[in-house]
């Protein structure tokens, strides 16, 4: 099996499972990703570092509410790491088609 | 739902793919319920716009629009806020992809009835607007409910 193209920054299911989100939203909040990727604060914090420090997504951070929000979105870098990774993942199980995310 | 398998230093492509697909579809169907109110308020919403169109005055009628969009930005803030998360209407799921379709096609429909009418009545207008916008509305919530339920089904 061929490792071959793909991304170990987004390898991580956490940061892959983060990605596929945002690569199908124009934002989402940390509750939001929290709950869906059924993660603690500190471990989606950690995930979302790295993927921040790789370029991959950006972060605002805005003060509504009860401790403020923090929103994520897609980095055109990102968008672009996300589709050759899973490229990558389909050629590996010998997938060819574009109905997978 | 749980969107990420348990593996985190090495995993089955095929699980990540799988996984990936499962998440890529969280922004469109994991959502809070939609309040009643919603549909008739967005038919109440639309009416007073047709009824704005109606209103002589210049400065009244760009203040009652200025009002009706500033209510719009505030409905669509706060229901961001609600979902945590803004889905991209380009890669939606198909089961819901196609409610979306089928909307657009409603929303052309109601836009002509609504024109027709003005042509004949400006009160016919205000209400034609306002009773296809509710049913519009509740039947795609309905619908949507539905296709997100499908979508759910099939990746889990």
């Amino acid at each position: 099996m061929s490792l071959e193209g793909l991304d170990p920054v987004i390898h991580a299911p956490k940061r892959l499972a983060a990605m596929a989100v945002l690569a199908n939203a124009t934002s989402a909040d940390f509750g939001f990703l929290r709950t869906h990727l059924d993660v603690s604060d500190s471990d989606l914090s950690k995930q979302m570092s790295a993927l921040e420090k790789a370029g991959y997504v950006a972060v605002t951070k805005s003060s509504r509410g009860r401790g403020g929000v923090t929103t994520y979105r897609i980095t055109r870098a990102g968008s672009t790491a996300y589709r050759r990774h899973l490229q990558a993942l389909r050629a590996i199980v010998g997938t060819t088609t574009d109905a997978l995310p | 739902m749980s969107i990420v398998s348990d593996m985190e230093s090495f995993s089955d492509p095929r699980q990540d793919l799988a996984d990936a697909e499962r998440a890529a579809a969280a922004p469109y169907v994991d959502y809070p319920p939609t309040p009643v109110w919603y549909p008739p308020a967005v038919g109440v919403w639309a009416g007073a716009l047709v009824a704005v169109m109606g209103v002589d005055t210049d400065a009244l009628r760009y203040a009652s629009l200025a009002v009706l969009i500033g209510l719009e930005v505030l409905f669509i803030a706060w229901y961001r806020r609600q979902r945590g998360v803004t889905p991209s209407l380009r890669r939606a799921p198909r089961e819901i992809a196609r409610e979306m379709r089928l909307y657009a096609v409603w929303a052309v429909l109601v836009l002509l009835a609504v024109l027709g009418a003005y042509a004949l009545n400006l009160v016919l207008a205000v209400v034609t607007a306002t009773v296809l916008v509710t049913v519009g509305l509740t039947v795609y919530e309905r619908r949507y409910a539905r296709a997100a339920a499908a979508t759910r089904t099939r990746l889990a």
